[in-house]
C-alpha cells in the first residue's frame, strides 16, 4: 500500500525518476496554502456579507486592487534579490503573526473597516503564498519535467483546498468562525518548513549570470511573451472578478441568512474542489499532452464563454453557478498548470519578477478594472447582474484572441533562447559607389597591409581614372605576385599604353599568373595584331613564354586555340619534360576542352597525367566542355584525393544531365566509398528539384552511413535552394525509420548486461554511438521539413550535455512539430520505449545486435559473446565466420578459439 | 595478433583519440602494427624525427631526456602520442625496461587515414580543441 501511493501518482501523472521526491514537497505546501485559503475564504465571505451585503462588494474588489497594486510593487522591490524558498521562509512567518492579530481584533464587536481590512489581506496572501510556492516549483523542474510534475502539485493544491473547505463545514460549529484562523496559522508555519525541502536545479552560475543580467534589465522591453502575458493575466483577472459578483449575487438574491449562505459556501466550495481535484487527476495532464500548452489556455476562457452564454439564455441557480463552477473547476488546475509552463524560457530572475507583477499587479489591476465594470453596470447602467454576462462575452473574446498571441510568443521565446547558442557571423562587403569610396580605395593601397591592397586593387578593376593608373604603376614591382597581377589587371581597364613598358618586362616575371596577365596586357595593348604577337610567344622557343601564351589563350581566348594549336605542336609539347613540361601540359589541359575534335589524341593522354596539376586542369576543361563521354572518367576522379575538388566541380556543372549516371553509381556496390561519397557532394550542387527526388529516394534505401551522406546532400540542397519542394510523403518513412532505430538502440542498451568488462565498455559505446547518429539523421529530415535553423538550434540544445537546455530544446520541438512528428520525436528525445520494439527483443539481448544490420554492432557484439554458455549464441558465432564484413570473421574466429571451439 | 577488435579497445583510451567514434577507430586499428621489442632496445632518441605514436602491449617503456626519468609508459599506455600531428624532433627518448609488446601508429599512414575520413580527423580535432579549452580554463582565458 505504501508503495502503491508513490506508484500511483508516477503512473496517474507520468512522473520520472525521482520527480515525485522533488514533487512532493512543493505539493504538500501548495495543498497547505490551499487549504488555508479555503479555510479563510468563507469565513471572509460570511464576514463581509453578513456586516455589509452583495452591494458593497464591488467596492471592497476594487479595494483590493488598490492595495494590492501597492502592496505588489513594495513586495516586488523587497523581494527582488532573494530566492522564493527564503522569501517564504521569511514572508510566511509574518503572514502567520498579521493573522494572529486579526484573530485578537476582529469578532462581532470589531470595527467595520477591520472587516474590510481583512477580506483584501486574505486577497493578498493567496496572491503572494500561491505565486511564491508556483516560484518554487519553477525552479525546481525543467521545462519538460513541468508538465508531468505541475499537474501533481496543482492535485496537491486541489486536494488541500477540499480539506480545508471540508474542514470548515465541519468544524466551524465546534471551533467558531474566528478560532480557524489559528488553524491557518498553523498551515502557513508547516508549509514554509516543507517547501525548503527541494533541491533548485544546479544551472551554470556564470552563464545565467551573464545573460540574467542584460536580460533582467531589457526583458519587459523586448520580450514579446511578457509583453502578451499581461494582457491574458489582466483580462483572465476581469473575468473572474465579473464571474465572482455575479456568483456572489446570486447566492446573496437565493439564500437570505448569514448561517445559509455560509453553509452554502462551504459546500460549493468543497464540491467545487473535488470536481477540481478529479479534473486536475485526469483532465489536466492529459489535455497538456494532448492539446499543447496553447490549446490547454484557451479550455478556461471558451469554458467560460459556453457557461456564460448559457447562464444569460436560462437564469435558473443551477445554471447561474455554472460561469464561476468553471472558473473555480479549471483555473487552479489546467489553467494554472499551463500557464506556469509558460515563464520557462524565461531566465530564473526575469520569471520571479514577471510572476510577482503579473500574479500580483497585473491581477489586482485586472480586478479592479473588473469591479469598476460591475460598479458602471450594475449602480450605474443599473443594469441586473445576469447582464454580467454580456460583459465577460466580449472581454473573453479578447482574452482568446491574447492567448492565441502568448502562445506564439512563447514558441519564439524559446526559438530564442536556443538562438543565443549561435553566432551569425556577417560578412560586409564594400560597395564602390561613390566619389569618397574610390578614395578610400585609392589611400588602402599605400597600406602595410598585402590583403587590403590586393583586395582594393579587385575593387578597382573597373575603375578608370589617371589617379588609379598613378598609384597601381608602382604596385607592378611589388614583391607579392597576387598585387602584381591585381595591379595589371587594373592597368588593363585604363585606356592608353600607359603600362607596356613594365608589362614587357613582367612577361618574364617568375609567377606565371604574372606572365599571363602581362602577356594579355601586351596583345591588347601594344600596336599589331593580337594573333601576331601570340604567336610570337608560341613561337619564342622559350618554355615559359609558351606556357604564358597558353595561358592566355586559356582565360581570354579559349575558342581561337585551335586556331593557334596544331597537332604537332601539341605533341611537341607533351614531350617535354621536367618541371618545364608540367607547366606547359597543364596549360594545354586548360585548353583541351576547346578542341572540338573529341578523339584527339592530346586529350586522351592528358587525362591520363600523373601530375596532379595537369590532371586538375584537364578535368576542369572536361567539365567546361560538358561532353557525355567525360562522365566515367571524373566519376573515377572523385576518388583521387588531390583532384577531387575539381571533378566534383566539373561534375556539378553538367546539371542534371548527369543526374542518371550519378544515380548509377550511387546505387552500385561495386562503385568505391570514397566514390559514392564524392557524388553525394556532387548532388548538392546541383540545385533542381529532379535531384532532390532522387536522393530523397535514395536516402530511403541506403544504409546507416550513406544515408547520412544523402541527408547531408538534401540539407544543403535546402539551404542553397530555398525554393525546392521537400515531399512529406518520401521524407515521413525516413523519419519513422530512424526514430525505430533509435528506440531499438536504446531497448537494447536496456537489455544489455551492466558493462564493467573492456568489450561490454565498447559495446555499450558502440551503441551509444549509434544512437547519437540516428538522432542526427532524425534532426537532418526534420531540417528538411521545418525552418532548418530552428531544427539545427533544437539539436545543439538536445546534444548538449546540459540537462536545462536539452529540456528547453525537446519543450520547442514540441511546440514547433506537427502532432505527428511531435508524437514521433518527442518520446525519442526523451528515450521513451516503444511497447513494439521492447516486444520484438525476445531471446539473449546479444543475439540482435550480433543480427544487426550494422556490421561494427555486429563485430562488438560478437566480441561479447561466449560460445559455451547458449546454443543461440554459439549458433549465431559460427554464423558471422561468414560474415560478409572480414572484421566480424576476424571476431568470430578469435571468440570461438577463445571458447576452445 | 590483435584483432582489430581489440585494438579498438586499447585506442580509445588514448586521449587524442577519445572524440572518435569507436567505429571510425577501427580505421586506426587497421593501420596499427604490433611488434616487439627487446630489453633496453632504443625505440627512438631525442631529437629524432617524430614519426609514430605508440601503446605499450607488454612490458615498461621508460621515457627519460638523457638520465633524467620524464615518466614510464606502462600496459595499455600510450606514449609518443603528439608525433602524429607534430613535425618537430623528439624531446625525450623511449627506452624499453623489460622485453616489449608494442602497438605503432606510423605518422604517414595515420595522415593518409585522416586525408581519407574526415569523421577521424572531426574526432581528433574536437579532442585537441577540448584540449585547448581546458588548458584555457585553468590558466583563465575566457572562452573563445
Amino acid at each position: 500500500m505504501a508503495a502503491g501511493v508513490p506508484l500511483a501518482a508516477t503512473r496517474l501523472f507520468g512522473l520520472r525518476g525521482n520527480e515525485l521526491v522533488r514533487a512532493l514537497p512543493v505539493a504538500i505546501a501548495y495543498g497547505l496554502v490551499l487549504a488555508s485559503m479555503y479555510v479563510l475564504k468563507p469565513a471572509r465571505n460570511a464576514l463581509f456579507l453578513g456586516r455589509f451585503g452583495v452591494e458593497q462588494l464591488p467596492y471592497v474588489l476594487l479595494l483590493v486592487a488598490l492595495v494590492g497594486g501597492v502592496s505588489a510593487a513594495l513586495y516586488g522591490r523587497a523581494g527582488r534579490p532573494a530566492q522564493a524558498r527564503r522569501m517564504v521562509l521569511v514572508l510566511f512567518p509574518f503572514l502567520a503573526v498579521q493573522l494572529v492579530v486579526f484573530w485578537l481584533l476582529l469578532g462581532d464587536q470589531g470595527p467595520g473597516w477591520l472587516v474590510y481590512a481583512f477580506y483584501v489581506w486574505v486577497n493578498l496572501y493567496g496572491l503572494v503564498a500561491t505565486s511564491l510556492i508556483w516560484l518554487i516549483a519553477n525552479s525546481v523542474f525543467d521545462a519538460r519535467e513541468a508538465r508531468r510534475a505541475f499537474g501533481f502539485i496543482g492535485a496537491g493544491g486541489i486536494a488541500g483546498a477540499i480539506v480545508g473547505g471540508a474542514f470548515t463545514q465541519l468544524a466551524v460549529a465546534h471551533l467558531g468562525t474566528l478560532n480557524l484562523l489559528l488553524i491557518c496559522v498553523v498551515a502557513m508555519l508547516v508549509a514554509a518548513a516543507v517547501a525548503q525541502l527541494p533541491r533548485p536545479l544546479d544551472v551554470p552560475a556564470t552563464s545565467a549570470r551573464r545573460r540574467n543580467s542584460a536580460e533582467v534589465g531589457t526583458g519587459w522591453a523586448a520580450s514579446p511573451l511578457l509583453f502578451w502575458l499581461v494582457p491574458m493575466v489582466g483580462l483572465a483577472a476581469v473575468v473572474s472578478v465579473i464571474v465572482d459578483i455575479q456568483f456572489n449575487a446570486v447566492v446573496a438574491e437565493t439564500f437570505t441568512t448569514v448561517d445559509r449562505k455560509t453553509a452554502f459556501f462551504g459546500q460549493f466550495f468543497a464540491v467545487l474542489n473535488l470536481f477540481a481535484l478529479v479534473f486536475q487527476l485526469v483532465g489536466t495532464p492529459r489535455i497538456l499532452r494532448r492539446l499543447g500548452v496553447g490549446n490547454a489556455l484557451l479550455v478556461l476562457p471558451v469554458s467560460l464563454a459556453l457557461g456564460s452564454a448559457l447562464a444569460f439564455v436560462a437564469p435558473v441557480l443551477a445554471v447561474a453557478l455554472l460561469p464561476k463552477s468553471v472558473d473555480g473547476g479549471v483555473r487552479h488546475s489546467l489553467h494554472k498548470a499551463a500557464s506556469e509552463i509558460l515563464y520557462l524560457p524565461l531566465s530564473d530572475p526575469l520569471k520571479q519578477r514577471a510572476k510577482l507583477f503579473l500574479d500580483s499587479t497585473i491581477d489586482n489591476l485586472g480586478t479592479g478594472v473588473g469591479a469598476v465594470l460591475a460598479l458602471l453596470m450594475t449602480s450605474v447602467l443599473t443594469l441586473h447582474h445576469r447582464h454580467l454576462g454580456l460583459v465577460l462575452l466580449v472581454v473573453i473574446a479578447g482574452w482568446v484572441l491574447v492567448t492565441t498571441r502568448v502562445h506564439r510568443a512563447y514558441v519564439d521565446a524559446f526559438r530564442q533562447a536556443l538562438l543565443r547558442r549561435e553566432l551569425d557571423p556577417e560578412a560586409h562587403r564594400v560597395e564602390l559607389s561613390d566619389a569618397a569610396s574610390i578614395q578610400s580605395l585609392l589611400a588602402a593601397l599605400d597600406s602595410d597591409n598585402d590583403r587590403q591592397i590586393a583586395y582594393s586593387l579587385q575593387m578597382l578593376a573597373s575603375v578608370e581614372s589617371e589617379a588609379v593608373i598613378q598609384k597601381a604603376l608602382p604596385l607592378l614591382s611589388h614583391s607579392v605576385a597576387e598585387i602584381r597581377v591585381q595591379a595589371l589587371r587594373v592597368l588593363q581597364a585604363q585606356p592608353g599604353q600607359s603600362a607596356a613598358e613594365q608589362a614587357r618586362a613582367l612577361v618574364a616575371d617568375e609567377d606565371p599568373r604574372v606572365r599571363v596577365a602581362a602577356m594579355y596586357y601586351l596583345c591588347t595593348r601594344s600596336d599589331g595584331e593580337r594573333a601576331e604577337r601570340l604567336r610570337e610567344f608560341l613561337d619564342s622557343g622559350n618554355d615559359e613564354l609558351v606556357a604564358a601564351a597558353l595561358g592566355c589563350l586559356a582565360e581570354h581566348w579559349p575558342d581561337e586555340a585551335e586556331r593557334h594549336l596544331t597537332p604537332t605542336f601539341i605533341a611537341e609539347l607533351l614531350e617535354r619534360q621536367g618541371a618545364a613540361g608540367v607547366v606547359l601540359r597543364r596549360e594545354l589541359a586548360r585548353l583541351a576542352g576547346s578542341f572540338s575534335d573529341p578523339s584527339l589524341a592530346a586529350r586522351e593522354q592528358l587525362t591520363r597525367d600523373e601530375s596532379p596539376a595537369v590532371l586538375g586542369a584537364a578535368i576542369e576543361a572536361a567539365g567546361r566542355r560538358k561532353a557525355p563521354e567525360h562522365v566515367p572518367w571524373l566519376l573515377q576522379q572523385l576518388a583521387n584525393r588531390q583532384v577531387r575538388v575539381q571533378a566534383r566541380s566539373a561534375l556539378a556543372g553538367y546539371g542534371v544531365r548527369v543526374l542518371p549516371a550519378l544515380r548509377d553509381a550511387l546505387t552500385n556496390p561495386e562503385v568505391p566509398k570514397a566514390i559514392r561519397r564524392g557524388v553525394a557532394r556532387v548532388l548538392a550542387r546541383i540545385g533542381h528539384q529532379k535531384t532532390v527526388d532522387l536522393v530523397a529516394a535514395l536516402a530511403l534505401d541506403a544504409p546507416a552511413g550513406e544515408r547520412l551522406q544523402l541527408l547531408k546532400t538534401l540539407n544543403k540542397l535546402r539551404e542553397r535552394n530555398p525554393r525546392l519542394r521537400f515531399d512529406r510523403g518520401r521524407l515521413a518513412p525516413l523519419l519513422d525509420d530512424e526514430v525505430r532505430l533509435h528506440a531499438r538502440l536504446v531497448a537494447l542498451c536496456r537489455a544489455a548486461d551492466k558493462p564493467v568488462t573492456p568489450p561490454a565498455r565498447l559495446l555499450w559505446r558502440a551503441l551509444g554511438e549509434k544512437q547519437g547518429e540516428a538522432l542526427e539523421r532524425a534532426f537532418r529530415v526534420l531540417g528538411l521539413l521545418y525552418p532548418p535553423k530552428d531544427i539545427y538550434n533544437a539539436y545543439l540544445g538536445v546534444v548538449s550535455g546540459n540537462r536545462v537546455v536539452k529540456a528547453s530544446a525537446i519543450e520547442f520541438l514540441d511546440n514547433l512539430l506537427a502532432r505527428d512528428d511531435q508524437r514521433q520525436v518527442v518520446p525519442m528525445l526523451e528515450a521513451e520505449p516503444l511497447p513494439a520494439v521492447d516486444e520484438s527483443m525476445e531471446g539473449h539481448w546479444l543475439l540482435p545486435l550480433m543480427r544487426s544490420r550494422d556490421a561494427w554492432l555486429r563485430a562488438c557484439a560478437v566480441f561479447n559473446a561466449d560460445p559455451t554458455l547458449l546454443e543461440s549464441i554459439r549458433d549465431q558465432v559460427q554464423q558471422a565466420r561468414r560474415d560478409p564484413d572480414p572484421i566480424v570473421r576476424e571476431t568470430a574466429d578469435l571468440v570461438l578459439r577463445r571458447g576452445g571451439m | 595478433m590483435l584483432t582489430i577488435v581489440e585494438k579498438v579497445i586499447l585506442l580509445q583510451s588514448v586521449d587524442v583519440f577519445s572524440e572518435v567514434s569507436t567505429e571510425q577507430l577501427a580505421h586506426v586499428a587497421a593501420i596499427a602494427e604490433e611488434y616487439d621489442e627487446p630489453q633496453g632496445a632504443r625505440i627512438y632518441s631525442e631529437a629524432d624525427p617524430s614519426d609514430a605514436m605508440y601503446i605499450v602491449l607488454g612490458g615498461k617503456v621508460r621515457l627519460h631526456r638523457g638520465d633524467t626519468e620524464v615518466t614510464v609508459a606502462e600496459v595499455e599506455m600510450a606514449f609518443g602520442t603528439w608525433a602524429l600531428f607534430d613535425d618537430e624532433l623528439r624531446v625525450v627518448s623511449a627506452t624499453a625496461l623489460a622485453p616489449c609488446r608494442l602497438l605503432r601508429i606510423d605518422k604517414e599512414d595515420f595522415i593518409e587515414l585522416l586525408a581519407d575520413n574526415v569523421e577521424i580527423t572531426q574526432g581528433v580535432l574536437k579532442a585537441v580543441v577540448g584540449r585547448l579549452r581546458a588548458l584555457a580554463g585553468r590558466v583563465g582565458v575566457g572562452r573563445g
